[in-house]
């Protein structure tokens, strides 16, 4: 452990040299982007599962902690959950997304739609009772 | 201890771009002609050797830009999209209109990236590692040039009598002193390279519709 005078010496430093330009932060980002990292190194369903593991205790943290969860965050669990064949849970989040953030409404609708349209089609290929 | 240690590196980074000599400022007419509200990031472009850069770079500019109060589409959910579409490489993406995108995704804006440096330098023991990128915003709307920047962020990893002083000499020990940089390694020094890309007062993005000085940081901004 460092010596306490030592460490506040160094803030105190640090404080002055940047003074006022330390951005406050709008988002609650969580590991986000250290979920895109884990899809990035492990292609297929085991890194995706994982990034959906990750994306999910961010949602969580955020609602826990009152921040706002970071745009595209509800957008990319549900396309997680959607590759997961969670049709019903990954509509909920990508509406969760168009709600949060109406610039993304264009697009999740047209994803909404799809995945309605393909849920649709699995119901026709089924075979009848 | 951890939280210490963060915004020491922080400062560190942001008291030492305070030191290099600055390129003329952007202009921002088109910019504020156009102000987006929301920013699509294409998978970027590469002028480096290294041929992993692109996608880890990719998972590192979303929330450096939309903290400066943008929504900024979900980049691996974009990314797939336009392999749908069939653009899987940055020519193909290169010659995408915009206002394609602004049909696909109903973005205002896009965000291309060209990563210009990508690498480790060995300096006897110590070593360097650099992380360069040139950025263009674009109207989805009309394909005007809103904003450009360009950012090269140096990070020195490991070895001793290296440069700095007292807080040089912290970090050089905070970091490990591997010689070979990895991914890993890259990785915060490109989050590092799109903030200040991002931020920068004067240079960076004007605060957006998710920000509390929307509107009012013109000043900064011409």
């Amino acid at each position: 452990m460092m010596p306490r005078l030592f460490k506040f010496t160094i803030l105190a430093i640090c404080a002055l040299s940047v003074s006022a330009c330390l951005p406050a932060k709008q988002f609650y980002w969580g590991s986000y982007e250290e979920s895109l990292f884990s899809r990035q190194q492990h292609a297929g369903a085991g890194g995706e599962g994982e990034a959906a593991t990750m994306l999910l205790a961010t949602i969580n943290e955020a609602q826990a902690n009152n921040g706002k969860v970071g745009p595209g965050i509800h957008a990319d669990y549900g396309y997680l959950l959607f590759k997961q064949g969670k049709a019903d849970e990954a509509i909920a989040e990508l509406q969760k997304e168009s709600a949060l953030y109406p610039e993304s409404k264009p697009l999740m609708e047209i994803m909404v739609s799809r995945i309605h349209g393909r849920k649709d089609k699995e119901k026709e290929k089924k075979p009848a009772p | 201890m951890r939280l210490f240690s963060c915004v020491v590196v922080a400062c560190t980074a942001l008291w030492l771009s305070g030191c290099v000599t600055q390129p003329p400022k952007p202009d921002y007419t088109n910019f504020f002609d156009h102000q987006p509200r929301s920013i699509l990031v294409v998978p970027p472009a590469n002028k480096t050797t290294a041929v992993d850069a692109p996608a880890v770079f990719l998972t590192t500019v979303s929330a450096a830009f939309a903290e400066r109060g943008y929504y900024v589409f979900p980049v691996f959910l974009v990314q797939d999209i336009l392999n749908d579409l069939g653009a899987t490489d940055e020519g193909a993406i290169a010659a995408i209109p915009p206002e394609k995108f602004k049909e696909v995704f109903g973005t205002d804006s896009i965000l291309y990236v060209t990563i210009t440096d990508w690498s480790t330098s060995y300096i006897v023991i110590a070593s360097n590692i650099i992380v360069g990128a040139e950025y263009r915003l674009v109207d989805a709307g009309t394909g005007a040039v809103l904003w450009t920047g360009k950012q090269k962020v140096i990070h020195e990893s490991g070895g001793g009598g290296g440069g700095g002083g007292l807080i040089g000499a912290l970090v050089a020990a905070a970091v490990n002193a591997a010689i070979t940089a990895t991914t890993v390694q890259y990785r915060p020094i490109a989050i590092q390279a799109n903030n200040l890309a991002a931020s920068q007062s004067g240079y960076g993005l004007p605060a957006g519709t998710y920000h509390p000085e929307f509107k009012k940081d013109r000043e900064q901004f011409k």
